[in-house]
């Protein structure tokens, strides 16, 4: 019987259905949401989306046992017995009955977008005999994504002896990898995208090895992982390529913080090093100004009330000038001008009625030479949070030449609650290590804004539907030097969920997967295409996998090789690679 | 202690210790050349074995961050930051 309100997906699984029984419907679980219990006595069931007016309402839709999930709007969702869609269907306020889609815990979409699908069948690369290492927050050892393939861990956060690298923490392998508990969820989800390989999910490169170091994020400790993992892959005679999902705004931005040098200093032929770009990309979280010889400039910044116990300036000029500071509280107090320190501690500490303000005016800073000072402003008694309202940073050039000035904010959690509303530039907010020199530093693009949450509720994400992913931080660095390096699908993108975690409602799919978003989630795409190439050719170093991802890169609209802040050399093309 | 050769956090963060002798500071130890002979023995002192490194980690009290940063062979000291997952 014809029923035009049911979608060719619906009426499909309707169809067989009605033939087979419960049994029919399996072939459709993995792409519709309908939900067989072929063992279950209860009803089988369909996730749909009702098209309805706005206001329609459509409780009497209950006598049919469907359970609508919303009372407004002119798409809603429900769930409704098989036997019952003809009904539903035939009730005047139902314009149409869609099945939802489930998102599928395989990045079908994203790497489509990068032509990966094709890349790999020309290839047959899978990533055999590489080595991806993970320094996060851990991982689900025991997931199926991972099974058999993830050669040891470096959990820094266990009590142990420690390894070569650092006399902390413990290694583990066989049946001990168990032990590593990804409660964060993270580290898991970004391992399934660069080398997921269940039958289900297909990460990048999903017959690669593993090493995993679970970090408490510290970048001293991070340090000792990426060393760790390249002297284990370099003891077992095997390229590898380390993802750094992770990322801080505490440096120079210039590449020359000391995590950026090690991972410069460790990288070479089957040493290959990829790094988030930040996320920092709708924030105000970086300012630049210009101070002129023998002028003051004041640069504003908002701290919310009760955000944050702890808020700090990061501020950076070059190593020729000379810049006094003061800061000026929400209520009135401006600390004494403060000049570079260059003999004993450079560090004074100023209480006002609404705050406490610690001012840190160091000399040259000796591996870069340039200037360097911190403010941090806390709670007066310290101990509460700092006091919301609008702060001035005021910047004195007592000296000949000018001075520019570039300074971001970080709460106390390295978050983004502190934002400047004066003298902003949104550029220039790639931190370490996605500004080491010989990383890949990778931006993200958005290739899904909708999806099905394991509850069967639609949810839609504001993000532009085949576009750079606004909140994907801008290049370049400090020092002008081009960063990122690459664009690659970052949201919204579905991966490995680990077992010890507790993710949002809503972004858990169907089974052991959900969705994040983020430069996290592009940086191991490309991670896990690093690990492509070096199965090609493991002598690959770092400028010739830059060199062949930009030239296999375009930002729409540009010609290949262009440079964007945001895009870097653009979105990745594996057509041609 | 050459405050000279600590980065501005590190300064700022030996302000706030009042026990001088617990290791509570981890770092970055830039050195000038690869540790041999007295500064390799020092760095063992502190268990930290930087083989041909010139950058290397430890966790140390700020009574040690003081006694390194007169070392002739260390160019600088600066503080370990935690870092972000950068997810959305």
């Amino acid at each position: 019987m014809a029923s035009p309100k049911l979608s060719p997906g619906l009426l499909l699984a309707l169809h067989d259905y009605e033939s087979e029984g419960k049994k029919g419907l399996t072939p459709h679980m993995r792409v519709l949401g309908v939900n067989p219990k072929t063992r279950s006595k209860k009803p089988a069931k369909a996730v749909v989306f009702i098209h309805c007016n706005k206001t329609a309402k459509l409780d009497h839709l209950e006598k049919h046992d469907a359970e609508v999930n919303q009372d407004h709007g002119e798409v809603r969702t429900a769930y409704i017995p098989m036997d019952k869609l003809r009904d539903v269907a035939k009730d005047s306020k139902v314009k149409r009955l869609v099945s939802s889609r489930f998102l599928r815990p395989a990045m079908d979409v994203a790497p489509g977008k990068v032509k990966l699908p094709a890349f790999v069948k020309r290839t047959k690369l899978s990533g055999k005999n590489i080595i991806i290492g993970i320094v996060d927050t851990g991982i689900d050892a025991n997931h199926a994504e991972f099974k058999g393939r993830i050669l040891k861990i470096w959990d820094q956060t266990l009590s142990g002896s420690g390894v070569t690298e650092g006399a902390y923490g413990r290694e583990l392998t066989g049946a001990d990898m168990s032990k590593c508990r990804d409660t964060v969820g993270h580290g898991t989800h970004v391992a399934g995208i660069a080398a997921g390989g269940d039958k289900t999910f297909a990460g990048v490169a999903p017959a690669a090895d593993l090493l995993i170091v679970k970090s408490d994020l510290q970048d001293a400790h991070i340090a000792d992982g990426v060393r760790y993992i390249f002297r284990v892959a370099s003891e077992l005679n095997r390229p590898a390529v380390i993802n750094l999902s992770l990322g801080g705004q505490f440096d120079a931005h210039d590449g020359s913080d000391s995590l950026s040098r090690i991972i410069d200093s460790q990288t070479g032929k089957g040493r290959i090093v990829c790094c988030a770009a930040g996320n920092a990309g709708n924030d105000n979280i970086h300012a630049r100004v210009k101070v002129s010889a023998g002028s003051t400039q004041t640069i504003k910044f908002k701290v919310p009330s009760g955000a944050t116990d702890f808020a700090l300036l990061n501020g950076w000029y070059g190593k020729d000038q000379s810049v006094e500071i003061a800061v000026r509280t929400p209520g009135g107090f401006v600390t004494p001008f403060q000049k570079v320190i260059t003999s004993g501690s450079p560090v004074t500490t100023s209480t006002a009625p609404d705050g406490t303000v610690t001012l840190v005016t160091a000399g040259p800073d000796p591996v870069n030479g340039d200037r360097h000072f911190e403010v941090r402003m806390q709670s007066n008694p310290i101990g509460g949070t700092v006091k919301g309202g609008t702060w001035q940073l005021q910047l004195r050039n007592a000296q000949s030449g000018d001075a520019n000035v570039d300074v971001w904010a970080l709460d106390g959690e390295g978050g983004t609650e502190i934002v400047f509303t004066s003298n902003v530039e949104d550029a220039r907010k790639i931190g370490s290590p996605g500004c080491a020199l010989s990383a890949v530093t990778v931006a993200a693009f958005t290739t899904k804004v909708r999806w099905i949450s394991s509850e069967g509720s639609p949810l839609t994400v504001g993000l532009s539907l085949g576009d750079i992913s606004d909140f994907s931080s801008e290049g370049p660095l400090r020092n002008d030097t081009r960063k990122p390096d690459v664009t690659a699908p970052g949201a919204m993108i579905a991966s490995a969920l680990s077992s010890a975690s507790s993710p949002k409602p809503g972004f858990k799919l169907s089974g052991p997967f959900l969705v994040e978003a983020g430069t996290s989630m592009a940086t191991p795409f490309i991670a896990g295409m690093v690990a492509l190439l070096l199965e090609r050719d493991p002598t690959l170093d770092p400028a010739r996998v830059k060199s062949l991802l930009q030239s296999n890169s375009r930002v729409p609209g540009k010609s290949a090789g262009t440079f964007h802040a945001k895009w870097g050399f653009g979105l990745i093309d594996a057509t041609a690679l | 202690m050459n405050y000279q050769k600590l980065d501005a956090g590190l300064a700022a963060a030996l302000e706030e210790g009042d026990d001088k002798d617990a290791a509570s500071l981890t770092v970055f130890i830039h050195t000038d050349r690869v540790p041999d002979g007295e500064a390799l023995r020092l760095l063992k002192d502190i268990g930290v074995s930087p083989g041909d490194a010139q950058i290397f980690t430890a966790t140390v009290s700020p009574r040690m961050i003081a006694e390194l940063s007169e070392q002739p062979w260390v160019r600088s000291i600066k503080l370990s930051r935690r870092l972000d997952a950068l997810k959305r």
